[in-house]
């Protein structure tokens, strides 16, 4: 028996030296609301749409959180495979806001620098933040060619991403789907300024 | 009825279909849309990012709107969940928004938390009322099968959003159902359609969809209408995509809502955008023009 146990539940001792006690509140302070009094019921794992391909589930993401192990979590693959439903956050019986949670835990990761292998995300978010800031709106084809560059590392790679798109994206401008010029609004460059402000006052209150 | 029109990024660019039979449709139910100048991105992808830009992009378009001595009426499930989300923030947190005004005053704008954020759906429902919409069917798309897809962003979390019941939503059914087809219920009919996981990872998008596209099928559905351009898109086109990688062929038209409500108010279908889906509701439209 105890060997089947041990193979369902994989035992890891974790070491409180490893841990970080204040990695909570900066969760909390990053949009993670009410992560503290999460009381470990599971409902947020049980609606999980995507939860088949993480490496750890909500559950567990929130409880490593409370415990502090702030590189663990940081590292896994399960905060870039949330598809930001909200059924965790809207079932949850003790308002833990999940779905801000990962958001939180995103911006964390791309703030500590942490390079997950094949996980796309920080690329994506990024080439996001730079356009939406300074056209005011989204553009797309400029996002594919940002994410290609930030996604690839090459300029080659991106090339070759860009080329596997261009077919579609040109149908979608023929067709009058995709927009072939920004739109930009009147006050783009005090939007601009502003996101830098932005980004200076959140290094500053850590 | 008048409202600040918020359109958002997508639907000027991506689909106008969407925006065309929106106009239409609130044209002939006396609903006055007055478009925001200058508006900008409602901040939903960025909220993961950075928290304070997400809030600050939210307040200007609630400021902006506010200035219009208007509530905003919008056509995404992104910007609907982003923009109500922010309101209600800075609504019950006075400190909170004080910080983000003392950002928007550079813009020479405040936010003074006077502002009401709407789907269309919602308003449809509340503002105009289903009575009133069926006086205006002229053409009522019997024999019509239609299975509804909400979207998440528009009904959770459902104490922020007070859109619809989150688990067992009924507005847009019924709203459907107000035209003359009937509504078909599916498995999983709340669940997420993958669009948001879009070039993060393609993999699961597709599996997502596959899972909706399957069940939806299941239902003998002639249609499909959605309320949300992510939805939309994800539906629409992912079929392509499923039918080159995978060889099965699903064929399920995609509409939006408006689109179904125009036909059945007797709007033409080029005035409306009908055609302009890559799944061609063809077979669809003959049937209906023929039973007419």
């Amino acid at each position: 028996m105890a060997e089947v146990m041990a193979q369902v539940v994989p035992q890891q001792t974790i070491k409180l030296k490893d841990c970080d006690p204040n990695f909570v509140k900066e969760v909390i302070k990053a949009g993670g609301k009410n992560a503290h009094i999460c009381f470990q019921c599971g409902t947020c794992t049980a609606g999980c749409p995507t939860v088949y391909a993480m490496d750890y589930t909500p559950r567990q993401i929130l409880r490593m959180v409370n415990l502090g192990m702030k590189d663990k979590v940081l590292q896994s693959g399960t905060i870039w495979l949330c598809a930001s439903c909200y059924t965790c956050q809207s079932r949850c019986p003790r308002g833990v806001e999940i779905t801000s949670l990962m958001g939180a835990l995103k911006s964390l990761a791309i703030k500590e620098g942490v390079d997950v292998k094949n996980i796309k995300g920080p690329a994506f978010y990024n080439s996001f933040i730079d356009i939406a800031m300074s056209n005011g709106r989204m553009f797309e084809p400029m996002l594919f060619l940002k994410f290609a560059m930030k996604s690839e590392g090459s300029l080659t790679g991106a090339a070759k991403a860009m080329m596997k798109d261009a077919p579609f994206g040109m149908k979608l401008v023929m067709k009058g789907k995709m927009a072939f010029v920004p739109h930009k609004i009147k006050q783009s460059k005090q939007l601009k300024t502003i996101y830098e402000n932005i980004k200076k006052m959140e290094g500053e209150s850590e | 009825m008048r409202y600040a029109f918020y359109l958002g990024c997508v639907i000027p660019t991506r689909l106008f279909a969407y925006e065309a039979s929106s106009r239409k449709v609130c044209r002939e139910l006396g609903i006055e849309l007055v478009d925001m100048e200058d508006y900008i991105c409602c901040g939903t992808p960025i909220e993961a990012v950075s928290h304070r830009t997400w809030l600050v992009m939210a307040a200007y378009n609630l400021a902006l709107a506010e200035k219009m001595g208007l509530d905003i009426l919008t056509l995404c499930n992104g910007c609907v969940n982003s923009l109500k989300k922010a309101n209600a923030g800075l609504k019950e947190d006075p400190g909170l928004r004080k910080e983000i005004n003392s950002v928007l005053k550079k813009f020479g704008m405040e936010y003074r938390g006077r502002v009401e954020v709407k789907h269309l759906i919602k308003v449809l429902y509340e503002d105009v009322g289903i009575e009133e919409i069926k006086k205006k069917v002229k053409r009522p798309l019997t024999g019509l099968v239609a299975a509804s897809h909400v979207g998440c962003h528009v009904l959770k979390p459902g104490w922020v959003m007070q859109h619809d019941s989150p688990e067992r939503p009924k507005i847009l059914d019924e709203l459907i159902e107000a035209t003359g087809a009937k509504t078909v219920d599916y498995p999983y009919k709340t669940e997420c359609c993958g669009q948001t996981l879009r070039g993060l990872n393609d993999g699961i998008s597709l599996a997502l969809l596959q899972k909706k596209l399957g069940n939806i099928e299941d239902a003998k559905a002639d249609v499909l209408v959605t309320i949300c351009p992510a939805c939309n898109m994800q539906f629409d086109m992912g079929q392509m995509e499923i039918r080159q990688k995978f060889k099965k062929n699903y064929d399920i038209p995609v509409m939006h809502y408006p689109e179904i409500l125009g036909l059945a108010f007797g709007i033409g279908k080029e005035d409306l955008g009908v055609l302009t889906h890559k799944v061609k509701p063809t077979k669809l439209m003959k049937e209906l023009t023929n039973g007419l």
